[in-house]
């Protein structure tokens, strides 16, 4: 066999090797390899050495080098306009997405910032990015509230929302405005809070198949045509920081149909708002829940729970006890309660209230209300429950009715509100 | 690809994911040191970015990426500030790189070619003798072996007839089979490779020292 056969041989079993003949070709080799000890040799030869280059593996994955990348064709574009921009007529546009300064500015600052690492400000460059900044803010209160209908009743809570808003302060990401071009002014004047917000729904955006990123595509286009949209973006920016520390709340509200996921939302809202409205309460409604208190809620428990010793701290153990208590015992008069007080109270504690969807959770809040500067008085509550107890032991206390329960359980309520974190509330 | 002709950074970055292992390894075959690799790679990527509105989804994205990656690693390689760099790795009748790969496979053991070898040397071995095949052979034979592309494909992806394919990829396994003799000739087959044992990479470390010393 000359030279040139020996190629051609060499073609055909390489041929054979990658797959690459024909059928007819393929058995007729096969049929030669049968009877060619030598042809069957040089096969397992050429197969032996180039399934040697197996040996050399693939690069493992390197999230250094993608970042670096970017980072390299971002300083590579930035050189482009630098160049473009040196000339004697400045060629940028003004209202250009990759205006070199800018982009300059956002890498050192978000850099010295400590952001950059995750958050590639070299993504932001590119017009698709800038334009989806109000989705990747938006995306978790999308996800929360699922469709566009529940969104927008929400963004009806305007009491409910403005003391939310107070509550977050600055980690409410403002609507980015409707111009790509003031974009990225818009993205320069982010807290790094608000940064840190806007980076984590764009790796949940990132996260997402095809159709899910075209559903939330979708509803924010929606949104945007909207002309209370700046009102309903921040309602959905507000929802989605209220559910972040709610995990498992999250898992509950994927099987909810819409009416329930409305409800269920509005009611976490309120008690969040709730929670920071006690910080602050005006004088007027302070006075009004004492004033309550005192002709109301008192005489009240005293009536229903007739104690020997009905003093000011028992009745406020009694309260405890009440809301401690497991539902089917609930106070019979507590709609009348706190439906006597809602119209004595301002605009926003009435919603912050009514958007409490069970009475005995308002009851829960207005207690915690109640006490939000008497925690101090943990131990003559703890002595008051005890001597309570003891009455009840001594059968004078209506058993029934009290429930008096756990003592561990009462002492960790008082040390939650203590805490700060309001009472806690039943599954 | 088409997200990010469309301007879509994050799809850019997926892409990067994706394929920076693959583009890796395929400079690797060019290059004799991992940095360089890596910049060459990034290169390819800067490449892509520059000319995503050029890109048309006529043929498989692997092919264009490929055809850029050979672009950039053929004209480093001619790129006067490195071909002295790299003909010392790479003579052009592969003498050189046939004799360093003997080396590698005989000199710490003592003169016994059938020595065990491990993993790393096993790669450096194989990756010298990629690097010793010209420059056409080692990209179809990449192509081939490491993105499983057809004859028809790796013609595309460089510029050249499906019968110029057959024709390198054979002289290409031919090349690789006389590079790596040495191995194949004493059974050291990929199935088959002995892996070091501690005992023996002991004796190993002893036969090191003496030829050191030697």
């Amino acid at each position: 066999m000359n030279q040139s056969e020996l190629e051609l041989v060499d073609e055909q079993l390489t041929a054979y090797l990658d797959g690459e003949l024909t059928l007819q070709e393929a058995t007729a080799l096969e049929q030669r390899l049968v009877v060619d000890e030598k042809l069957r040799i040089r096969l397992a030869d050429l197969r032996k050495a180039y399934d040697l280059l197996d040996e050399i593996p693939e690069t493992p994955h390197n999230q250094r080098f993608t970042k670096s990348t970017m980072e390299l064709v971002i300083k590579d574009l930035s050189n482009t306009e630098l160049t473009a921009s040196s000339g004697p007529i400045r060629s940028a546009n003004r209202n250009d997405w990759l205006a070199w300064p800018r982009v300059l500015f956002l890498f050192c600052g978000l850099a010295a910032a400590g952001s950059l690492s995750a958050f590639s400000i070299s993504s932001l460059n590119h017009r698709s990015e800038l334009s989806r900044l109000g989705l990747f803010a938006a995306i978790r209160g999308l996800h929360d509230a699922n469709d566009l209908e529940t969104a927008i009743k929400l963004s009806q809570e305007t009491e409910v929302l403005a003391e939310l808003k107070g509550r977050f302060g600055e980690e409410v990401v403002p609507p980015p405005p409707s111009s790509i071009s003031e974009r990225m002014e818009w993205v320069e004047s982010l807290t790094p809070n608000q940064t840190s917000r806007l980076k984590s729904g764009r790796e949940m955006f990132g996260k997402m198949d095809r159709a899910e990123r075209a559903r939330w595509t979708s509803m924010e286009s929606k949104l945007e045509a909207r002309s209370d949209s700046k009102q309903v973006q921040e309602a959905i920016y507000i929802i989605g920081m209220v559910m972040d520390s709610k995990t498992r709340a999250r898992e509950e509200l994927e099987v909810m149909n819409q009416e329930q996921r409305i409800a269920y939302l509005r009611n976490e809202l309120s008690f969040r708002a709730a929670m920071h409205y006690a910080q602050h309460m005006t004088p007027a409604d302070a006075k009004a829940l004492s004033d309550w208190d005192i002709n109301t809620l008192n005489p009240a428990l005293i009536q229903d729970n007739p104690s020997p010793s009905s003093r000011f701290n028992e009745t406020r153990v009694l309260l405890a006890l009440l809301l401690m208590r497991p539902q089917e015992h609930s106070f019979e008069r507590q709609d009348e309660l706190v439906d006597e007080l809602i119209p004595t109270l301002s605009k926003t504690a009435a919603s912050i209230i009514a958007g409490i969807s069970k009475k005995e959770d308002q009851l829960r809040v207005l207690f915690y209300w109640l006490f939000r500067d008497r925690i101090p008085r943990e131990q003559l509550l703890l002595e008051a429950y005890e001597n309570l107890e003891k009455n009840a032991r001594n059968g004078n206390e209506n058993k029934e009715k009290l429930d008096l329960g756990d003592p561990d359980d009462f002492s960790k309520n008082l040390m939650n509100m203590r805490n700060g974190m309001g009472p806690s509330r039943r599954p | 690809m088409l997200r990010v002709r469309d301007d879509d950074a994050m799809a850019f970055e997926m892409l990067i994911d994706r394929h920076q292992g693959k583009i890796q390894r395929f400079m690797q075959g060019w290059v004799s040191n991992v940095q360089q690799s890596e910049d060459l790679a990034q290169e390819v990527f800067l490449r892509v970015y520059k000319a995503r509105k050029s890109y048309v989804p006529t043929a498989k994205f692997t092919t264009w990426l490929y055809r850029i990656a050979n672009n950039i690693a053929s004209n480093h390689v001619r790129d006067s500030s490195h071909r002295r760099e790299y003909q010392l790795s790479n003579s052009e009748n592969n003498s050189s790189t046939q004799l360093i790969i003997e080396n590698i496979a005989i000199a710490p053991s003592g003169f016994q070619p059938s020595r065990r070898i491990d993993n790393s040397e096993r790669s450096e071995v194989v990756l010298l003798a990629l690097q010793g095949l010209g420059e056409r052979q080692r990209t179809a034979l990449m192509l081939s072996k490491f993105e499983g592309m057809s004859y028809q494909e790796i013609a595309e992806t460089m510029g050249l007839g499906v019968k110029a394919i057959k024709s390198l990829l054979s002289r290409a396994r031919v090349n690789l089979k006389n590079l790596l003799e040495p191995y194949i000739a004493n059974g050291l087959t990929p199935g088959n490779l002995p892996l070091a044992t501690s005992e023996t990479a002991s004796t190993d470390k002893h036969a090191d020292k003496g030829n050191i010393n030697e």
